[in-house]
């Protein structure tokens, strides 16, 4: 039995540090690494199931075809890079190299994923792609406009808050290790606050639960700000010397009253004097932004909004004082971080073709023209479930010639291609990788030979290139020659420049990230055009056409004439149980998590008849979902909860309810804008 | 103390099931099968009320009850670990532990027919290491160490025993940390509470053990018949008899899931009633078969009263385990009060009969009142035929029939004890966490 450490490559906060055990070329086993600070006392359940992930009889380890009656079947690579390399000359020779899409999205984060677009533009010569993220982007971009770059303090020194503000992030699920040095603080006699139209798990041990209706924070928001300028609860020494733009903000949020507030989001006056008291009294504060209310049509500008109440009271750049939302200290090899990465370039550069945005990957797909797509190439993703407008992307799926789709497990994304390759796993081959929350540079190591026929992508865009008839000469200079050595030789010099890091290192621990500032800002460096904390900024305005200052703006369908239709917000947050559409295939998750239900307030059912258990149509216009009801106080009213995550297959993508549409800043998509009505199901 | 045990953080716990994975990972046992479970106490999340979690699997009792319980003595004490172990080529599938553990550990696998639990991990803590899911739970919630006291006192979710279960409880307290939030947003309004409740685990329903609910009748019955035999009754009579002892053994092999294994139930004499009772039920017969067919004497019947006397005693001890809805020290059903009541009609001591049979009807009628807060039309309707039949019917022939033929008073008889026996394990119940749960929801919550 052999132990190796290793790294959780998941699209996940918490990416945690664990050891794992093989034996005779098998995983065998995982365990807690209890040095690493982040997670010292173990991983979740998810990496727990890593074990039988790992082994699983249902995983893809040869190529496959789809047949006429689509069922799939095994095939040689031989065949399988025949037919694709056919597939590539055709359409390259016939509508040029942009009529292929290549489509990659978060299911395993590693450096060596910047390779596969070098083969697209160097090797075939150019393709389409896309730009935005599904993700978290407008929050990235008001937290960069406003304090310049996207940091926050390690995540143990969370203990050292006396408030706690989680403001739609449910980390008991989403991040369950950050409950560690929460629990500390408030064992040592801190204050938990939650926003969230949701009573969640991590509201156990909360003082205060705000439920605002979705996409409402901002006007929330604006009038604590308010109230902690009139009461003189604000910062005056840090705002003279940090802020720019404060007496424009103060003067254009007076009409921000308890009652204008109180109106908007539902929550009552006496809570929000409450909240903004305990704002403007208790220090230090930590705010904790989550990612589900980066996707709506105003985030941007509502993250401005929030951002306004850590400033105010000055709780940046002290311990337990931060702006929690991102730390991306540890990506010190990306030469173009979060969110300027997603930006489509301003000049086309006539090779890739970045023209398709992520939050409308359907509607953009069927509209490209000259050349109109006919391939696409799918890796670490399931954009069928997991991208806006399920129903569309699947049209545009079905539209094309011909789709490639490599994956460990038959998805959604999966059973509609022609040819599905093999995906590695974590296990099978070396990576380094980072983390959004944790500060730490991590390596990804090998620890078993690929399972079946299995090659990774690197691997596999190399014999592709051979027959597209390029030498082993030509490919060795463009992509990395084949073989592990090679690959610990690219990874050895990506960390040429940082003494601190390297493979043998990082073999035995995963490392601090070179130049962490543990307590983030604590130097008052913002690197932002006026050098200081803008409230304002005209940035903002140049960009993306949004107000100099933090305002609040309506949701797009929380419109009058979308309340009237489908009167419901259909939440659909992550699980504990799954990464996205990632785990609940597996017998254990299944176990965990049988099948896709829909939560409804008692209440909200009561009026229509629906009990505990019944079949509940949810639509509108984009589709229908046919769901177990579970009714609950769980979530407030006028609310409905599906978890995101669930494959077609399996009853429950959700995606099938949502619109690809663009968030006010940072090219996200603002799927969770998403409004629903309900009824009984009948036959 | 020097004994390590499980210590179990309700403010710590989220909730999260990743012991319950780490339990698989390193056991292999197969979904849906978990040795550990995760139970939730106002997972509804009703307002005005707290919530917490409670990850539970075998507590591995110093003074274990499935241990004692076992007929096939199938459990063991590992000396070196103190893990309660469960050996699965001895498990005859009776599913008694399953009655006899108020945390619901051992779990009954339908597909393989045999009892699983956990087993502590007692080859990682042979080696000093820690049971897999206290050593993979990630926010530490459950550890396992020395514990400096055994949880005596209730918690939630952990039922007082005397059974002393090696964990200890932390902070039980959060419970009461209830955030302020608005009821009217989080939609609450006075609602039928009973609908909140998750129901807790039922290991004993009456529709399920129809088996034993006739195993137990029979012999309650055959130990009265036996007296209306005299050497010159019919051969075919007699016969019928043992006809019926034989069904009423095969009976209860029926409900075994490993029936096959039936001669094992006899192992644990020295703990197990359930062990006794197979005992005297083989006893039973036998001499039964003897006074029937060859020895047809008064000593051979005296031995034969007191065996079946020494069968029902442990037949009630048996049921001595499940806790029960009524608070009568004796109910209707009781066996030895059956077995008197056929034992008086077929030796026409009438008297005595009608004072039993009342005794019985109003023990019944007490039971139902005590065990229901208000009474379903179904179990209205079961008590007006348990009486009619069971007591007006019956003193009715014997005041008003000249003619006191046991056949005409022994089907309705019989019809009112089928309902009373059958009710009866509708009556009783077994302690988990999540009937604990349901206790405290009754008692905090409904109030």
């Amino acid at each position: 039995m052999e132990r190796y450490v290793t790294a959780c490559p998941r699209n996940c906060y918490s990416t945690c540090s664990f050891y794992v055990y093989t034996e005779n070329g098998k995983v065998i086993n995982v365990e807690p690494n209890p040095n690493f600070k982040a997670t010292p006392e173990g991983i979740c359940l998810k990496g727990l199931s890593y074990v039988e992930r790992a082994n699983s009889p249902d995983r893809i380890i040869y190529p496959h075809k789809k047949n006429s009656d689509g069922t799939f079947s095994r095939i040689t690579w031989d065949e399988a890079l025949n037919t694709i390399a056919d597939k590539l000359q055709y359409f390259k020779k016939e509508f040029g190299q942009q009529s292929v899409l290549f489509y990659a999205a978060s299911g395993m984060s590693g450096l060596l994923n910047d390779l596969s677009i070098k083969f697209w533009r160097e090797i075939y010569g150019g393709a389409t792609t896309v730009y935005g993220n599904l993700c978290w982007p407008a929050g990235l971009e008001a937290t960069r406009l406003t304090l310049g770059e996207n940091k926050h303090n390690v995540p143990w020194d969370l203990e050292n808050a006396k408030l706690i503000v989680l403001w739609g992030k449910n980390s008991a699920e989403s991040n369950i290790q950050e409950m560690i040095p929460l629990g500390k603080s408030l064992d040592n006699g801190g204050k938990l606050i939650v926003i969230d139209p949701r009573r969640t798990e991590s509201t156990q041990r909360a003082e205060l639960l705000v439920q605002p209706l979705p996409a409402t924070d901002g006007a929330l928001a604006l009038s604590i700000a308010n109230l902690l300028i009139a009461n003189d609860w604000i910062d005056h020494d840090f705002i003279s010397k940090h802020v720019y733009g404060f007496e424009d903000f103060k003067n254009s949020i007076q009409h921000c009253t308890t009652e204008w507030a109180s109106a908007i989001t539902g929550v009552p006056k006496d809570f929000i004097d409450k909240m903004a008291w305990m704002i403007g009294n208790i220090k230090p504060m930590t705010l904790i932004p989550g990612y589900g209310m980066q996707r709506y049509t105003n985030s941007g500008q509502t993250i401005r909004c929030l951002l306004t109440l850590s400033i105010l009271t000055g709780n940046i750049g002290k311990p337990g004082a931060c702006w929690h939302y991102a730390n991306l200290q540890s990506y010190v090899f990306d030469d173009l971080l979060e969110p300027l990465c997603y930006y489509p370039p301003q000049k086309p550069d006539g090779i890739i073709r970045r023209s398709i945005s992520t939050a409308k990957l359907g509607e953009d797909m069927l509209s490209q023209s000259n050349p109109p797509l006919k391939m696409i190439w799918v890796e670490r993703g399931n954009p069928i479930s997991q991208n806006p407008d399920t129903n569309k992307v699947l049209k545009a799926f079905k539209a094309l010639d011909f789709r490639v789709v490599v994956e460990q497990f038959f998805t959604d994304t999966a059973l509609e291609a022609d040819i599905v390759l093999p995906a590695k796993n974590m296990f099978e081959q070396t990576d380094i990788i980072g983390s959004y929350w944790n500060p730490y540079v991590q390596l990804r190591q090998k620890v078993v030979e690929p399972a079946g026929e299995v090659k990774p992508e690197t691997e596999i865009y190399y014999l592709l290139a051979l027959k597209l008839g390029f030498t082993r000469e030509q490919i060795d200079n463009i992509l990395l020659p084949l073989g592990d050595e090679a690959i610990n030789k690219f990874l050895s010099k990506k960390m040429e420049s940082f003494p601190a890091l390297s493979i043998e290192k990082l073999k035995t621990e995963p490392i601090l990230a070179p130049n962490l500032q543990d307590i983030a800002f604590s130097d008052y460096n913002f690197r932002t055009p006026s050098g200081k904390i803008e409230i304002k900024s005209i940035e903002a305005q140049d960009r993306w056409g949004v107000n100099p200052l933090p305002t609040f703006e309506k949701a797009r369908e929380a419109d009058i004439n979308f309340n009237k239709k489908y009167p419901f917000y259909l939440m659909s947050p992550n699980t504990k149980n799954r990464i996205h559409s990632q785990f609940n295939n597996l017998k254990i998750i299944k176990m965990i998590s049988g099948e896709p239900v829909i939560q409804i307030n008692f209440k909200d059912a009561k009026g229509r008849g629906i009990l505990d258990g019944d079949l509940v149509k949810v639509f509108n216009e984009r589709g229908e979902l046919v769901i177990k009801a579970e009714l609950t106080f769980q979530v407030r009213i006028g609310c409905v909860v599906i978890p995101n995550g669930w494959w077609r297959s399996q009853g429950g993508a959700v995606n099938i309810l949502s619109k690809g549409r663009e968030t006010d800043m940072g090219f996200g998509s603002a799927f969770h804008d998403n409004k629903v009505q309900i009824e009984k199901f009948k036959l | 103390m020097t004994i390590e045990g499980f210590i179990f953080d309700y403010a710590k716990c989220v909730g999260c099931h990743a012991c319950i994975v780490a339990c698989y990972v390193e056991s292999k046992v197969e979904p849906p099968i978990a040795w550990r479970q995760v139970n939730t106490f106002n997972s509804k999340r009703i307002p005005l009320a707290g919530f917490l979690n409670l990850s539970l699997a075998c507590n591995h009792c110093i003074e274990a009850p499935c241990l004692k319980a076992c007929p096939a003595k199938a459990y063991i004490k590992e000396e070196h670990t103190g893990a309660i172990i469960h050996q699965p080529e001895k498990c005859i599938g009776c599913r008694y532990c399953t009655w006899a553990c108020p945390f619901d550990a051992p779990k009954y696998n339908k597909s393989i027919g045999i009892v699983e639990k956990c087993n502590l991990c007692n080859h990682l803590i042979t080696n000093n290491l820690k049971p897999a899911c206290a050593k993979q739970c990630p926010t530490g919630a459950l550890s396992f160490s020395l514990l400096d006291q055994i949880q005596h006192s209730d918690t939630i979710g952990i039922p007082t025993t005397t059974h002393q279960p090696r964990i200890k409880t932390l902070r039980v307290n959060v419970i009461e940390a209830i955030p302020q939030l608005d009821i009217s947003i989080a939609g609450f309004e006075r609602i039928e509470y009973e609908n909140l409740m998750i129901t807790p685990i039922t290991k004993i329903h009456a529709k399920h053990e129809w088996p034993l609910v006739f195993f137990t009748l029979i012999f309650a019955f055959l130990s009265g018949w036996i007296y209306a035999f005299e050497s010159a009754t019919s051969i075919m009579l007699k016969s019928l008899f043992v006809a019926t002892s034989i069904l009423a053994i095969l009976l209860s092999t029926f409900h075994l899931g490993k029936p096959f294994r039936a001669s094992h139930s006899i192992a644990n004499l020295k703990t197990s009633w359930l062990s006794r009772e197979i005992l005297f039920c083989v006893l039973f017969f036998s001499s039964t078969v003897l006074y029937l067919f060859i020895f047809h004497n008064i000593y051979i019947l005296i031995i034969t009263a007191v065996i079946s006397l020494s069968l029902l005693i442990s037949i009630e001890m048996v049921y001595s385990i499940p806790k029960k809805n009524y608070k009568t020290p004796l109910h209707s059903s009781n066996t030895v009060l059956t077995a008197l009541m056929f034992g008086f009609l077929y030796s026409g001591l009438l008297k005595l009969l009608v004072a039993v049979i009342t005794i019985k009807a109003l023990l019944y009628i007490v039971r139902k009142g005590n065990s229901q807060p208000y009474l379903e039309p179904l179990t209205m309707v079961f008590i007006f035929i348990r009486v009619l039949f069971g007591l007006i019917f019956p003193i009715g022939v014997i005041s008003f029939a000249s003619d006191n033929g046991s056949l005409f008073l022994l089907f309705p008889l019989l019809i009112g004890e089928i309902i009373d026996r059958y009710e009866f394990y509708n009556d009783i119940y077994i302690d988990s966490p999540s009937k604990n749960f349901e206790q405290l929801f009754k008692n905090t919550i409904m109030k």
